[in-house]
């Protein structure tokens, strides 16, 4: 039981829901400048950050499997943007050598952009449409600089999901 | 994890999600009821979340919103003082309506039951536009019901619980609803039935006998003379609605209308009608102009109830005109709906 308990994914999942019961919550309500943090994608390229490309493309779609599953976008959208998310964080963790925790955000900040528009263009594809233009921008922008404010707080909680320890340079 | 190499895990997820999509295109049903049974499971969890995390909200509402309030707040006293007088004179034309209504023997209003609902969530996202409500299953709510609010239609119900429903917006770029465009001099905000009266002014006094493939005669059973006329007038939502030209003399005129589907297109926009005819009819559109509700046997929703006004219309070269449509309901500050119990025609008979 207690080795269950331990495993990446069920922690991963267990996060998943506390998460989704802040973001369908807190998230909803507070709106800075009229944009909805998405704490999911910030989940996904925190687990990317902290576990490489492998964790981030699982822990991305954990996280967007339960988004989707109160959403009523087309199901599998999210976790699929997420994982390439999660992917792509995790690649990019491993160019870089020193990570500074400001670096980090930065990466979060960064990286969770990214997936605001790697999910209006697979909404393109897939549909409903999203718009393609200044509000884009401004949802990314705003996504980004927020879940960049939070990482400090996900980046740990992603550490003990996937049982890594902090390496001090 | 180890098992597997790093390209056959994300090949796999991939796929996974891929193939979710896929059966999300399908009409298994089997992704809606995942997400009812998770929704089911879940609305402890969230219940319980939304009120730790009350005072954070209301925290962050006063920081955010309190001048925008105290000045809505005067907006909206204005607002009512001028509404009383309004009602008190829509209150004695609507009397009178029903009044000649009952004279000709004609149905009073539509014998549709609501649920009265307050909207307690607004969307995780922003891509989607949805809304959360706290009337489910209990009070007879389903899934395609329109949920409508004083100003018109609101959304239509999109998923259900015993005691909540998830209500699907009209600029949700997935909502779809056949409506119809009717003339600006339509009533706005009123959910009247499609009524007709008819009036029939002529100019001989002998009885008058209606043959129908003759047309009106006599009493002698002559043709009436060609100064007779008949007007038809109709209330503002009903089909083939004729209105009558102010300082015209009492003639009338039709009003153009034409049908197609309103679709919405996210936060910010207006939503858009696709015309499904591109004919003088919807070349005659005009900003200003009423969108109601379309009905039919299929449709989600009864016919004639309020959506809102065309705001633009770009005519196109061989196509049909993009209708662009400014919804009546204030869809930012939702706070009680009424969701109709409403059911098409096709399903009550199946």
């Amino acid at each position: 039981m207690l080795y269950v308990l331990r495993r990446p994914w069920f922690r991963l999942g267990a996060v998943a829901l506390i998460l989704l019961a802040f973001q369908t919550t807190i998230c909803a309500d507070l709106k800075p400048f009229g944009e909805s943090v998405d704490l999911m994608l910030l989940a996904s390229v925190a687990t990317g950050l902290v576990g490489g490309s492998q964790y981030g493309a699982l822990g991305g779609f954990i996280f967007g499997v339960a988004f989707d599953l109160v959403l009523v976008t087309p199901f599998g959208l999210s976790p699929l943007v997420y994982g390439i998310v999660g992917f792509i964080a995790g690649y990019s963790q491993s160019l870089t050598f020193q990570q500074m925790w400001y670096l980090q955000s930065v990466m979060v900040a960064a990286g969770s952009a990214l997936g605001v528009f790697i999910l209006a263009v697979v909404q393109q594809i897939i549909g409903p449409r999203a718009p393609l233009g200044s509000e884009l921008v401004q949802t990314a922008l705003v996504v980004g600089i927020a879940n960049g404010v939070l990482a400090p707080l996900a980046l740990p909680v992603q550490r003990w999901c996937l049982g890594i320890k902090r390496v001090v340079v | 994890m180890n098992r597997f190499s790093r390209r056959r895990v994300i090949l796999l997820l991939v796929l996974t999600s891929v193939l979710f999509i896929t059966f999300n295109n399908t009409s298994t049903g089997l992704i809606g009821n995942t997400r009812t049974a998770f929704g089911y499971v879940f609305r402890p969890f969230r219940g319980a979340t939304k009120v730790i995390t009350k005072p954070v909200r209301n925290a962050w509402r006063g920081m955010n919103n309190y001048n925008e309030l105290e000045r809505e707040n005067l907006n909206l006293r204005d607002q009512l003082a001028r509404q009383i007088g309004n009602s008190a004179a829509a209150e004695a034309f609507v009397q009178e309506h029903n009044e000649l209504l009952k004279l000709q023997q004609l149905p009073i209003g539509p014998n549709i039951s609501t649920v009265i609902a307050q909207v307690i969530g607004t969307t995780p996202r922003g891509d989607q536009q949805t809304v959360e409500i706290n009337q489910g299953t209990r009070r007879g709510v389903r899934v395609g019901m329109p949920v409508v609010n004083g100003a018109g239609l609101v959304g239509k119900v999109t998923e259900v619980f015993p005691d909540g429903a998830i209500v699907r917006l009209i600029t949700d770029p997935q909502f779809v609803l056949s409506v119809r465009v009717t003339c600006a001099s339509a009533i706005p905000g009123v959910i009247t039935p499609a009524t007709t009266t008819t009036t029939t002014t002529t100019t001989t006094i002998a009885p008058v006998v209606t043959d129908p493939v003759a047309g009106p005669t006599g009493a002698d059973g002559s043709p009436l003379p060609a100064t007779a006329t008949t007007t038809t007038v109709y209330n503002a939502f009903a089909p083939g609605s004729t209105v009558p030209i102010a300082g015209s003399g009492g003639t009338s005129v039709r009003c153009d209308r034409e049908t197609g589907s309103i679709r919405g297109r996210g936060r910010n926009e207006n939503p858009l009608i696709g015309l499904l005819n591109d004919d003088a009819l919807s070349r005659s559109i005009k900003a200003g102009d009423q969108v109601v509700t379309a009905g039919g046997t299929d449709s989600l929703a009864p016919p004639n109830l309020p959506v809102g006004r065309v705001g633009r219309v770009v005519l196109r070269r061989g196509d049909s005109p993009i209708v662009e449509v400014k919804v009546n309901a204030d869809l930012t500050h939702l706070n009680f709906v009424e969701v109709l119990l409403y059911l098409p025609v096709s399903e009550v008979g199946g």
